[in-house]
């Protein structure tokens, strides 16, 4: 369903501030290689959420450029979002919710409900098609909040913290959910959370992010294997890594 | 079983304890016009009014069907130029800085004071009604519509723009049904209110409820009095039931407000 590549992200000297005189983000540089799945970690108001909107171009930086490619994919709706909540709308189904991306996009009807079904397949929920989101639990919300990001097809997934407010088997599940469609859909994904433990779990690279404004304390490859399921979070690997960027993360809040 | 028979006693409680004052007030008020405590032209006694909507059954039936003709329309009005008007403020913020402050200002200005202008614009009758019914329940929807259009979630409005949604995308997919039930709490407060407009209207204008109420004070009839105050009490309570109910089959799957 998907195409083969994700989109390349380049952040150079940005930096954004918001009516106070310290700026949230001072000439930040970052760059996301196509197909990567990049976590931001830091404290929280440290500028993450900022960063992510800059590059979902829901924010303008002051100075500085965001420049996002995807080559294969030429139209401009190659980006999607998934808030900290799941932020559906609660009068339409979740079929109606997933479609809503491509009646946007202005897809014939048929070919939207088609897709929204194959996504739903994939995120386990084609049972809840009609139901409203007040009939859904936390966690069945934000998977179809993921579903309605995934059925643009998007180059670039972008997230901020979406498994923050859900219990931990709940988020547990969610994260090796959405570790599977990256490796199967392989578009680049920017995550952003202040959980350590997620960041090593999903990511090949992690970001640490200092206190406000905004620079990078750490900018770490993950060394762990590409075969996550929950028996990954209890190899010495997998704390070993959990420990170097809990370091880098009391690092960046001094 | 036990809680099949409790929840019908939590049922009949619900029934009957809203029933009671009303009891409570009519015997009251029957047994002191009787004994000659309360004189009958200051309060009739509730059997007097009861017999005054025998009598006069058809007379009070007609007007009823008057005034609610020119409620209804005058409402229908204001939620048609209501909801236009809450739309185009919402656009414009040019608009909304230029027009509000009017909306506010023509909501204070009270309808008994500009009753007989209304019959000069629009002659005795039903138009006279209908405009008297408009001016008083069109702010209530203006002001709760746009309310319910500026009070859409900012990360839903985020979410339309990362899809380069159109304005009218905007409007019908996500601001409208959004402010569905803003919308309907106006509707709510302003179906009263276009009773109230519409015997205020007939008061001036003719016709109606109103038309009865004072043809009866004139004649010192106050037992009709009251029962055409009760029927015009009757048609708001109609009114709102009306919308109550369109409100419960638009929302009931989603909001909170019908859920429960």
């Amino acid at each position: 369903m998907i195409g083969a590549s994700g989109a390349r992200v380049e952040i150079v000297d940005v930096t954004r501030t918001f009516g106070e005189l310290s700026p949230t983000i001072d000439r930040l540089n970052l760059t996301i290689g196509s197909g990567e799945f990049v976590s931001l970690l830091g404290p929280s108001g440290c500028g993450k959420s900022t960063i992510l909107r800059l590059i979902a171009a829901l924010d303008q930086p002051d100075f500085g450029t965001v420049k996002c490619s995807a080559e294969d994919n030429p139209q401009k709706f190659y980006r999607s979002f998934v808030f900290q909540e799941a932020q559906l709308l609660p009068w339409r189904t979740v079929l109606e919710n997933v479609t809503l991306p491509l009646e946007l996009m202005r897809l014939p009807r048929a070919e939207a409900l088609a897709r929204a079904r194959t996504v739903l397949r994939r995120v386990g929920l084609e049972e809840a098609a009609t139901k409203v989101p007040a009939e859904l639990s936390g966690g069945m919300k934000m998977r179809v909040s993921v579903a309605r990001a995934l059925v643009s097809s998007p180059r670039l997934l972008l997230l901020d913290e979406p498994f923050a407010a859900l219990d931990e088997v709940t988020r547990f599940r969610l994260q090796e959910d959405l570790y599977q469609l990256w490796l199967q859909e392989k578009m680049t994904v920017v995550f952003v959370t202040h959980s350590v433990s997620e960041a090593v779990f999903l990511s090949e690279r992690a970001i640490v992010l200092s206190v406000k404004p905004a620079r990078i304390v750490m900018d770490h490859k993950i060394d762990i294997s590409r075969e996550r399921n929950r028996k990954t979070r209890l190899e010495a690997r997998f704390v070993q890594e959990v420990g170097l960027l809990t370091q880098a993360f009391y690092q960046g809040e001094e | 079983m036990t809680m099949e028979r409790n929840h019908l006693r939590t049922k009949i409680f619900r029934v009957l304890v809203p029933l009671l004052p009303l009891v409570a007030v009519t015997l009251v008020a029957e047994i002191g016009v009787r004994s000659g405590l309360i004189l009958d032209y200051i309060l009739p006694a509730p059997s007097q009014v009861f017999r005054a909507f025998v009598e006069d059954y058809r007379e009070l039936s007609k007007a009823f069907l008057e005034t609610a003709q020119g409620a209804l329309t005058g409402l229908t009005l204001s939620f048609v130029v209501g909801i236009v008007v809450a739309f185009g403020l919402s656009i414009s913020d040019i608009l909304r800085r230029a027009f509000l402050p009017y909306a506010v200002f023509f909501q204070t200005v009270p309808v008994i004071a500009i009753a007989p202008l209304l019959v000069i614009w629009f002659g005795f009758g039903l138009p006279t009604v209908i405009a008297s019914a408009f001016v008083v329940s069109v702010f209530p929807i203006i002001a709760s519509t746009l309310m319910g259009l500026k009070s859409t979630d900012p990360a839903l409005l985020d979410l339309f723009r990362l899809y380069s949604a159109s304005p009218w995308d905007y409007l019908f997919r996500l601001r409208f049904p959004f402010a569905l039930p803003h919308i309907f709490t106006g509707l709510r407060i302003a179906s009263g209110l276009a009773v109230i407009g519409a015997v205020v209207g007939e008061f001036i204008g003719g016709g109606g409820l109103g038309s009865v109420v004072d043809v009866a004070r004139t004649q010192q009839r106050v037992d009709q009095v009251f029962a055409a105050v009760l029927m015009s009490s009757l048609l708001g309570l109609v009114l709102v039931a009306i919308v109550n109910l369109c409100s419960h089959l638009v929302l009931k799957r989603w909001h909170a407000s019908e859920r429960s």
